[in-house]
């Protein structure tokens, strides 16, 4: 009996303690349903090729690496080098969509900052995006034999590329 | 004969009204239900973020195909979680979320009839 009368403290603490971990989680970085399941189908133009990219490019026994970005999406630009590195010192073929841009904005910023892709695909209407779960750039996928591994949200950073993406390429 | 054309004309163009009109409140409710992403409090019916205006597009678009709200919201789900829905599904991992008000109201309950009986 003497228990139940703190037993609203109790609860209250124990809300609280709950409370203060949700208070850590960043709800901005969601996780994606699609991981685990086959890379949806997409079929978009590409920037300096013509024909097309789609979801069978992305499909290979190597990781595969798709990267969402913009020329106007400022962290886009943080995280080119870290994709330049990636590009250059890994053995890791890396795709990329670029979102809702301008065509010639696009092709300045590869010719500006350098291209560490082996096939852009423009996706103007977003709809591509959408169809992959995208809420905003960039994000990248971590792809193997067609299915999505690993979805990072916002730009990877060189701390991150060493972390997380590489133990993962390396695993593969 | 001009006549019935006439009326045949406009009685397919009330019809198409109101079939624009209840389709355009079906899309709003949606909009209604879905988060914003980006935004995360808001719905998309309340936000101009890009994001949110796309959103708005493709579930006119997926309207106009013909698509039921289930289904609508079943293509949302598989893209982006449970968290794209205002509402969260009733399922074992919300089980908690929506039955353990319903639980302590039942507990209090009980806590006060007893208490009551016990004074009485």
């Amino acid at each position: 009996m003497r228990l139940i009368k703190f037993l609203p403290l109790i609860i209250i603490v124990l809300l609280c303690i709950f409370f203060f971990f949700s208070l850590n989680n960043d709800t901005t970085k969601l996780s994606s349903p699609l991981v685990g399941k086959d890379v949806p189908k997409f079929s978009v133009d590409r920037l300096f090729n013509s024909g097309k990219m789609t979801n069978e490019d992305l499909i290979s026994d190597r990781p595969v690496i798709l990267n969402i970005w913009s020329s106007w999406c400022i962290p886009c630009r943080a995280e080119h080098d870290v994709l330049m590195v990636l590009s250059e010192l890994y053995d890791v073929d890396i795709y990329g969509l670029n979102y809702k841009d301008n065509e010639t904005e696009a092709k300045n910023f590869i010719e500006g900052l350098g291209n560490p892709f082996e096939k852009i695909g423009v996706d103007t209407s977003g709809r591509s995006a959408i169809n992959l779960g995208v809420y905003g750039v960039p994000e990248t996928f971590i792809i193997q034999n067609g299915i999505i591994i690993y979805k990072h949200i916002g730009p990877i950073h060189m701390n991150e590329l060493d972390e997380k993406i590489l133990p993962l390429i390396k695993d593969l | 004969m001009k006549f019935s054309f006439v009326s045949i004309f406009v009685c397919t163009s009330i019809l198409l009204c109101f079939s624009a009109f209840a389709e355009e409140t079906r899309a709003i409710n949606l909009f209604k239900e879905v988060r914003c992403l980006v935004c995360q409090g808001q719905t998309i019916h309340e936000s101009n973020a890009e994001i949110a205006e796309d959103l708005k597009t493709l579930i006119r678009e997926k309207i106009v195909e013909g698509k039921t709200d289930k289904e609508i919201k079943g293509f949302l789900v598989e893209k982006y979680g449970d968290w794209i829905l205002m509402t969260p599904p009733v399922k074992e991992l919300t089980y908690v979320l929506w039955f353990a008000p319903i639980i302590f109201m039942a507990i209090g309950l009980i806590v006060i009839f007893r208490r009551k009986k016990e004074k009485a």
